[in-house]
């Protein structure tokens, strides 16, 4: 079958088909539609957003799925400004201040960074005046670098070298920022900072790329600058966000249908033609997006017989990045926490060790003899109340964890982590925390993997080291695959809310751009 | 781009990040030269995804 709608040939039903109600499809998806195309989002689930999405418990309790939060709000902007439309009035966004919170009440250390850089400078003052200054001088280093950086290198597609040279071309200060995609966090980190909680407060972004301090390349170490612009909230839960872009495409004509899983995309003579249901049913498409992760896409919807050998060895290579199990607890009372996140047991060293000799055999991180579950914690219902019934909140805990467990399994071990990372916080951050809780349940790994179809529990995609960014990371237009794209944050720039709503703004331009 | 070209500039740019660890590792962080050099090999078919 060849589309195209030529004599005798059949038309397609539609411009474009997406796979996934994620951020990044939904972003890609209604700019396909801004641009005139027919467009149809298939979502396996029955609700938008994958991990960036919120639940509603029988008790009345609204959860957050995964992500918890947004920074650079400028890649919302930046999609409704291409929109035409007024961004507040579909995702309205409430500022959290201060940024997080840490705390060891074993230690009695307990410090919440405010958004201000001269206040956070103020904060550090009060017990390491020498990385206080440190502070000043690391955000005057790295925050206008790091903006450019951003601003430059999220929109830009990165299908091959040409592109890596048009982006220094037109930004050169790229140039002075490409060290930093080498040497590590912990050595950006340490070359500023001594006091031991500046620099465990400072470790936790590593992991946001799903690697260690000592692993996770340098540029995440200046990330966390961005934060100092602001992060925030949406009101109703994180689903606004996936929401509100979805209804600016219903309102551009767009159509979404959930519950539709798809099980292959059709290809012919190596072009995507469409897309095949868990039914059987067929849609036919000019172009087809997958907005899931890429091994997911190209193992198991195109599979083997469409792939040449190269790209095929290059799909089984990448490497999934950390999983992050969520446990979500319903609490009878408002927390003794200060900020919309605390973190806990963020020690380098601990991170570190916690890599090589846990993470990677399959254990859960000890510590003098006992489980202790690293993580953060988000409190939703602080920033908007109507998350929760009256009198109580919502606290949602981020961990870190292997996808499989050493001599154990995630669904005969969930409730007894559960306990675990109640009994750490309990340790180090609320002390009464497990006499408050009305309500508990989790999503591990194996459930993300189950719930949101990623491979491995893997909610960032695709790791992100060197080796996997750029020009190494799935392209977000296939190069083996004619008409066939990719968004989500296992293709370029890479996962967290902001990056994977800027894929789709390169993955939605190259579809209308490939298409004019 | 003719495919071998490409396959020669994935490769120049694999053997340029092999160099420039060389010169600015020092032998105190091993860890993350090592997984970049274990994932070297892989890289330039990860160029053609």
């Amino acid at each position: 079958m060849i589309l195209g709608g030529g004599k005798g040939i059949p038309m397609p039903d539609y411009d474009v088909v997406v796979i996934g109600a994620g951020v990044g499809g939904l972003t890609a998806a209604a700019l396909c539609q801004k641009a005139g195309m027919k467009t149809l989002v298939l979502e396996q689930s029955d609700r938008v957003g994958g991990c960036c999405s919120t639940f509603e418990t029988p008790e009345g309790f609204k959860f957050d799925v995964g992500a918890s939060v947004v920074e650079v709000t400028r890649a919302f902007e930046e999609l409704f400004r291409r929109l035409e439309l007024p961004r507040e009035k579909y995702i309205p966004l409430i500022q959290v201040d201060p940024i997080y919170d840490y705390c060891d009440n074993t230690r009695g250390v307990r410090f919440a960074y405010p958004t201000s850089v001269e206040d956070t400078a103020r904060v550090i003052a009060e017990f390491s005046p020498e990385d206080a200054r440190a502070f000043l001088k690391f955000a005057e280093d790295y925050a206008p670098k790091i903006r450019e950086l951003v601003d430059n290198f999220f929109y830009a597609p990165s299908l091959g070298f040409m592109d890596t040279l048009r982006l220094i071309a037109r930004y050169p200060g790229m140039l002075t920022v490409l060290p930093m995609f080498v040497t590590t966090h912990q050595k950006v980190v340490a070359r500023y900072f001594k006091h031991q909680d500046v620099l465990a407060s400072m470790a936790f972004q590593s992991f946001y790329a799903g690697l260690p301090p000592d692993m996770c390349a340098g540029l995440y170490a200046v990330v966390g600058l961005l934060e100092h612009e602001g992060i925030f909230y949406p009101e109703g839960g994180m689903i606004r966000i996936p929401a509100g872009i979805q209804q600016a495409f219903h309102d551009l004509g767009g159509e979404t249908r959930l519950g539709a899983r798809v099980v292959r995309v059709m290809v012919e003579n190596r072009r995507a033609v469409g897309v095949e249901l868990w039914d059987g049913t067929e849609i036919t498409a000019r172009n087809v997006i997958g907005a899931i992760n890429a091994k997911k896409l190209y193992m198991d919807m195109i599979g083997r017989e469409h792939i040449p050998w190269h790209v095929w060895r290059g799909v089984t290579s990448l490497v999934l990045s950390m999983p992050c199990p969520m446990i979500y607890l319903g609490v009878d009372y408002e927390p003794p926490l200060r900020a919309h996140h605390t973190l806990t047991l963020t020690d380098p060293r601990a991170m570190n060790d916690y890599w090589s000799d846990y993470y990677l055999k399959g254990k859960l991180y000890e510590k003098e003899g006992r489980i202790e579950v690293m993580g953060l914690i988000s409190w939703a219902s602080k920033v908007d109340p109507s998350l929760a019934p009256p009198g109580k909140h919502v606290l949602t805990h981020m961990g870190l964890a292997p996808y499989n467990l050493a001599g154990n399994d995630w669904d005969r071990f969930k409730e007894r982590y559960i306990d675990l990372a109640i009994e750490t916080v309990e340790r180090y951050i609320i002390p009464d925390l497990s006499e408050h809780v009305v309500y508990r349940d989790m999503a591990t790994p194996k459930d993300l993997e189950r719930m949101l179809l990623h491979p491995g529990g893997a909610v960032y995609g695709i790791q992100t080291d060197l080796s996997h960014m750029a020009v190494f990371r799935p392209a977000n237009r296939s190069k083996c695959i004619r008409n066939l794209y990719l968004a989500g944050a296992s293709t370029h720039p890479g996962g967290g809310v902001p990056a994977v709503v800027a894929g789709g703004i390169i993955t939605g331009g190259l579809v209308v751009k490939d298409n004019a | 781009m003719r495919k071998r070209t490409k396959l020669l500039l994935a490769l120049g740019a694999v053997a340029g990040v092999a160099a420039w660890l060389a010169v600015t590792t020092e032998p105190s962080d091993w860890r993350y030269p090592k997984l970049l050099l274990t994932q070297l090999p892989k890289m330039p078919f990860r160029y053609f995804v």
